[in-house]
């Protein structure tokens, strides 16, 4: 592990997550935010994609739910999963392929994240309240040209605000990787991989299922997943 | 059969209705209690196209919709009676429907009202007439979303 | 920007050009930024309508109109485009005199929420999820391209609503709610709803199959039983309003103590 590779790997995971952080909410809603996007993105940024979409694909589904409804300010999953994403990826790049344990110790780190990150959205909100009654002075100051420059104050602090903690919970995370992996015995690794591999998957399936307002969604849900269970097997024995 | 659920929301049928407290207690009927909205053709074709079906939407002036749940016409239907702001709330319990508890989803800011949560503000006018129905055994509660804890505003309020 | 290309043919006084709409159309993609708990997203819907407000009115009017777009308004930043576009074409007959300041403040009014209700349960809702199982259970079985298909289809539908909302709503005024409701954008999200549980029920097969391919497969075929009684429980604790974060802690630090537990009375793993 070299430290010079290393400060530059986390200056080009300052750069994504802050600009994934601006899409997330403040610009555009494109959707580069979701998990299953971003990950993978930083994921072929640091050469490592089939790691990115292998998590990218669990976080989103145990994110699926974080949703903005009004007023109301959801987790922030982009901030938890790009947290999860840059140490797993880091940890790849620098020490180890990262195995399934590795990459639920990732994510199990970074899950505080979200709530954490939902904490600073609502800080940032009460931020942007200046914003608004610097807008209504500028009004009457007859100086609207003011409210020109008023989104991109806005933006700097989100982009600011995901970029250091993005790249500081990654390096935080690597460190505790690289220190906590060698420390676990064999069966505690085992019984991560076995969380890793069932009980992860299941409660990110948990997660959207629960999103489908229809019960024939539902429905339809178990059937393809006994149709491709028995498929799979079939292909597998085959 | 189901009471109910009246709720103060100042946007009254938006994301949060449709996509959380729809789902969550299965609504099939929404009502707007309001001297407003029956009159304002481009606001009903609105909110009737953005109720999903089998669900129904229904608009009445505060008093036909006192008179319209005193007498049930809600039938089996879990309904959410949907009122603009805290004011329309008191008028629709003063008509003569006195219903035992309220949610207050969303208020929004306008001058001389203070955040209770970041969803709702309430003034001086507001806070004395809910004291008033929560004197009168009213629960009242803040909350946005049903998976949220609520805030117990008639205990509040009343103390 | 396509802004330049556009700006060089002139309308008439006191109309908004396409040049003009294109960079309203612009700055809705930042509608979000500065949304605060007092007004919500005034400061972003001013920020979007000063291109067509500067060009209506000059001085102490254009100080007017800017403040009435500085009241309240909370949306869905795609369906604000349809918005945008309408208050618009509302400003405009304001600016010539043929209507009244306080109509294009009531028609946000009453229509902020409405549009929010199809929008939330459009996209966040229903298209998101949608797109999301089915480009979970594409990287699942090896196509690596699924989350770049994921973001083209999703896309699609978010910029063609904000543009088509915009330059409708610009067209049309308040006839723009009979545009938005013939999309039937309604009925498309309760069948993407069913559509999106067959991606997640093959979502569970696959991640099933993962699980028997790794080395800690439990055999015989027993995977996919395993993982559809765990998702069982776990949807029943979320039905019981239980946070994922505590679920994930709960279910995988009760899963490594018991299997640590049960190794350290009959060790099995080395």
């Amino acid at each position: 592990m070299e430290p010079a590779t290393v400060a530059i790997d986390l200056a080009l995971i300052a750069a994504c997550g802050g600009l994934v952080g601006l899409d997330r909410r403040g610009a555009f809603q494109a959707m580069i935010s979701q998990p299953l996007v971003a990950v993978p993105l930083l994921g072929a940024l640091l050469g490592q994609l089939e790691v990115g979409l292998a998590l990218g694909a669990t976080l989103q589904l145990l994110w699926m739910s974080s949703m903005l409804f009004g007023a109301n300010t959801p987790p922030n999953e982009t901030l938890a999963s790009m947290v999860a994403g840059g140490m797993v990826l880091l940890y790849g790049k620098h020490i180890a392929t990262p195995d399934i344990a590795v990459m639920t110790i990732g994510i199990l780190l970074a899950v505080p994240l979200g709530p954490l990150g939902r904490a600073i959205d609502v800080r940032l909100e009460r931020l942007n309240l200046a914003l608004s009654q610097r807008a209504l002075a500028a009004v009457a100051e007859s100086r609207v040209e003011i409210i020109d420059r008023l989104p991109w104050i806005a933006l700097g602090r989100v982009f600011s605000i995901h970029a250091a903690l993005i790249a500081l919970g990654s390096g935080v995370g690597l460190i505790v990787l690289a220190a906590v992996h060698p420390l676990l015995d064999g069966a505690v690794l085992v019984a991560v991989a076995t969380a890793g591999m069932y009980l992860v998957p299941a409660l990110g399936l948990a997660v959207a299922f629960s999103l489908i307002r229809r019960r024939r969604g539902i429905a339809l849900g178990l059937l393809t997943f006994v149709a491709v269970a028995i498929m799979l097997d079939h292909g597998g024995a085959g | 059969m189901a009471q109910p659920i009246y709720r103060v929301d100042n946007r009254l049928v938006h994301g949060q209705i449709i996509s959380t407290w729809l789902p969550h207690h299965r609504l099939q009927r929404f009502l707007v209690a309001s001297d407003t909205v029956p009159a304002n053709t481009l606001q009903m074709t609105m909110f009737k196209m953005c109720v999903p079906p089998p669900a129904e939407f229904d608009a009445l002036p505060v008093h036909e919709a006192a008179a319209w749940l005193n007498d049930k016409r809600y039938g089996k239907a879990r309904t959410m009676v949907l009122l603009e702001s805290v004011q329309d709330a008191a008028r629709l319990f003063a008509a003569g429907h006195p219903f035992p508890a309220l949610n207050i989803g969303n208020v929004h800011h306008a001058p001389g009202r203070s955040p209770i949560t970041p969803a709702v503000y309430l003034g001086p006018e507001e806070l004395s007439l809910l004291s008033d129905l929560a004197r009168r055994g009213m629960r009242i509660e803040v909350r946005s979303l049903p998976d949220e804890p609520p805030l117990d505003l008639a205990a509040r309020l009343t103390r | 920007m396509t802004v330049a290309a556009t700006a060089s043919e002139t309308p008439a006084e006191g109309t908004v050009g396409v040049g003009t709409l294109l960079r309203v159309l612009w700055r809705s993609f930042f509608f979000l930024s500065a949304t605060n708990f007092e007004r919500m997203q005034n400061v972003g819907f001013a920020y979007a309508m000063l291109p067509a407000l500067r060009r209506l009115y000059r001085g102490r009017a254009l100080d007017e109109a800017v403040e009435r777009h500085l009241a309240f308004f909370n949306s869905h930043p795609y369906m604000a485009g349809a918005l945008l576009g309408a208050a618009v074409r509302i400003e405009e007959d304001i600016a010539a005199g043929r209507r009244q300041p306080m109509e294009v403040e009531a028609f946000k009014r009453c229509m902020m929420g409405p549009f929010a209700a199809v929008g939330d349960s459009f996209f966040w809702a229903s298209l998101r999820p949608f797109g999301a199982a089915w480009a979970v259970a594409g990287v699942l079985s090896g196509v690596i391209w699924a989350p770049l298909a994921f973001l083209l289809l999703y896309n699609l539908f978010h910029v063609a609503v904000r543009g088509y909302g915009l330059f409708a709503g610009h067209r049309s005024a308040e006839a723009i709610i009979q545009r938005i409701e013939r999309i039937e954008l309604v009925r498309l999200a309760d069948r993407l709803h069913i559509a999106t549980g067959l991606f997640l029920g093959a979502t569970g097969a696959l991640f099933a199959d993962r699980a028997m391919r790794s080395p800690v497969g439990i055999g015989d075929g027993l995977e996919p039983f395993l993982l559809a009684t765990l998702t069982v429980i776990c949807v029943l604790c979320i039905k019981r309003k239980m946070a994922m974060p505590l679920l994930l802690y709960l279910f995988t630090g009760g899963c490594i103590a018991l299997m640590a537990g049960l190794n350290a009375l009959f060790p099995l793993i080395d």
